[in-house]
């Protein structure tokens, strides 16, 4: 029990959730200018064809099509709202819930939107986290009342807040840490030797699955050929699974040409997300050495193969000890700053 | 306007700082003024209140009031709009015993068993916040040890997957069939859907994969008549749409299933079967 409370009910790095609600708000601002207006294609497709992702079956909620004209713009405004901080606590409920029904429902065609989920579930854990409304619209508000009642506290304290718990920015790293985790476990169990000699990768990167079209299809599959022949009823083939669509770069075909070097991204990725849970452990030199090496693995894989993973590097800043920056940038803070 | 009221809490507690940022925000009107009871301005404007009673229980001081405890509670919840109905309840017959000896309780106990120092996390907080975090690691690592792939569940296999010596890709094809002509393939986006879901959607939810354990496709125990069910559900739902749509050519009398397997510029193919329109019905080739 001790254990469990000294990592995490250990004071925190001040700011931190504050910030965080303003990098996370602001990533899905961002994100939405290209997600929210394809909602309403989604909502087009017949219902007889759908199938809710987990994260909308637990909650009960079975075809939120129709609700699609209401939600889209709560998204806009609750966004906003968490981002600024107006209503702080109750903007980013909503924000957490809308986005949860909104992602989980372009998620629930036989698809997973990856990079959607770390930002969507590290939202529900800004939401109840402490320490919230720091850099707020609200505490500024209420921190220019109280001033003008003549209270003695600074303004910086006031915005900051007080010091918070270690556990939100812990939680989010540890959800991080497991993701990271399954995903290099999954190269040794699904991809096997083919992963780790390069081919796997090699094929992606030529543009075997989604780049290269094949009549009407972009969608392609593998197979398992030493499938038993009973489960080969279908197909002479055995398929086994759907193959991730990718589209890759000029410069990731040009990858592509080299073995080698498939051989050495395929070792590295797997090194990394394996070693990422370290990430919880390591002292903050090493934590940000994991951090920087994961920040430049998705930026390689955003150059290679196209795919955006922005959220998660969001995420990441919440380690940052903010008051140290918070400190540092602004000279007219110094005066007032608190020490954390 | 000027405060009525003086609340005189504990300074150093943790419940009482959280009750009086709360008690703040809630004050619209600016009735009381939150006061830290060790402040050597409090024992100079309120006298007749000894050190030991402010540090028993919080106190509400001011014109014609003098109130401790539970009794202070309640004075305060009926003054603060958000709180005014919990303020009506509290004074219910029969509530004030059960309110003193639970706020006595709490007073009594919150610097040992509740471990309540200013700045560090309540009880209340640490459980509930633990409540959240073992769902959320829970969730997470369940996801990935169990091997789910269902959004938000992961177990992240994305681009992990065995290539063959070849280098094949496989793709379906739907094939409308005339009753005299040529078959031609129907654009799976016929249906409303994209090609690039829809073919997931029939992949993962009715043909299946040869892996039981494979999230998207996984039919254990699975047999060429359940599968030829499937197959029958999913054309009769995909031609439904297509024709609402106006997306179905009224002159095919059958959608024909085919399997493109596509490798070293080799291209084969294998009929799975067809499904007959007017029949509703699906037909593996023999």
């Amino acid at each position: 029990m001790t254990a469990w409370k000294n990592f995490w009910f250990s004071t925190g790095p001040r700011h931190s959730t504050g910030v965080l609600r303003i990098l996370l708000a602001g990533w899905i601002l961002l994100d939405s200018v290209s997600f929210l207006p394809g909602l309403s294609a989604v909502a087009a497709r017949p219902e007889s064809l759908f199938f809710p992702a987990a994260g909308l079956r637990w909650f009960g909620i079975g075809w939120p099509g129709d609700w699609i004209p209401v939600l889209v713009p709560a998204a806009w405004v609750l966004a906003a709202a968490a981002f600024v901080g107006a209503g702080t606590r109750v903007s980013l409920l909503g924000l957490a819930a809308v986005n949860w029904i909104l992602q989980g429902f372009a998620s629930s065609w036989v698809y997973v939107g990856h990079a959607s989920i770390l930002p969507a579930v590290a939202l529900v854990i800004l939401a109840f986290s402490p320490g919230v409304r720091a850099w707020s619209l609200d505490a500024l508000l209420e921190a220019l009342a109280r001033r003008r009642a003549g209270d003695p506290q600074g303004l910086f304290h006031r915005l900051a807040g007080a010091p918070i718990p270690a556990w939100p920015v812990r939680l989010i790293l540890a959800v991080l840490a497991l993701t990271y985790l399954a995903a290099g476990i999954a190269k040794i169990r699904d991809g096997r030797a083919d992963w780790f000699s390069g081919r796997t990768l090699q094929w992606y990167l030529e543009g075997q699955a989604g780049q290269k079209r094949l009549g009407d299809s972009t969608q392609f599959f593998v197979a398992r050929r030493s499938a038993p022949a009973e489960a080969r009823f279908r197909d002479p083939w055995g398929l086994e699974r759907i193959a991730n669509s990718a589209g890759p770069s000029r410069l990731g075909k040009l990858v592509a040409r080299s073995r080698a070097a498939c051989a050495v991204a395929s070792w590295l990725s797997a090194v990394l997300e394996l070693a990422f849970v370290l990430v919880l452990f390591v002292p903050r030199a090493a934590q940000a050495a994991l951090l920087v090496s994961m920040a430049l693995f998705h930026g390689g894989i955003a150059l290679l193969m196209g795919i955006d993973f922005s959220g998660y590097v969001v995420l990441y800043l919440a380690v940052l000890d903010w008051n140290a920056v918070l400190r540092a940038v602004p000279s007219w803070f110094a005066g007032s700053s608190p020490r954390a | 306007m000027a405060a009525r009221w003086d609340v005189l809490f504990d300074g150093d507690c943790g419940i009482c700082d959280a009750g009086r940022e709360f008690g703040e925000r809630a004050d619209w009107f600016g009735v009381f003024r939150w006061r830290a009871a060790r402040d050597p301005e409090v024992a100079r404007d309120h006298p007749h209140l000894d050190a030991t009673a402010l540090d028993r229980a919080m106190h509400v001081a001011g014109p014609g009031v003098s109130l401790s405890g539970f009794d202070a509670v309640r004075f305060i919840a009926l003054r603060l709009p958000p709180t005014a109905p919990a303020g009506v309840l509290m004074h219910l017959p029969g509530i004030a015993p059960l309110g003193r000896a639970v706020y006595g309780w709490v007073a009594r106990n919150r610097k040992q068993a509740l471990a309540c120092r200013l700045g560090e996390p309540t009880i209340l907080h640490r459980w509930a916040a633990s409540v959240l975090i073992l769902a959320v690691l829970g969730l997470a690592g369940g996801g990935a040890a169990l091997n789910r792939e269902d959004w938000p569940l992961t177990s992240a296999p994305m681009f992990a997957n065995e290539v063959e010596a070849d280098g094949a890709r496989y793709a379906f094809r739907f094939l409308g069939e005339p009753r005299k002509g040529k078959a031609v393939e129907i654009p799976a986006d016929a249906c409303g859907i994209p090609e690039l879901r829809l073919k997931r959607i029939f992949f993962g939810r009715f043909y299946g994969s040869v892996d039981p354990g494979y999230e998207y496709g996984a039919f254990p125990g699975d047999t060429p008549e359940a599968f030829d069910a499937r197959m029958g559900d999913f054309f009769g739902r995909f031609a439904d749409a297509a024709r609402e749509r106006g997306n179905l050519d009224a002159a095919f009398v059958r959608i024909r299933l085919q399997v493109v397997r596509q490798a070293g510029g080799r291209t084969e193919r294998f009929d799975v079967g067809a499904w007959d329109i007017r029949r509703r019905e699906f037909r593996r080739a023999r």
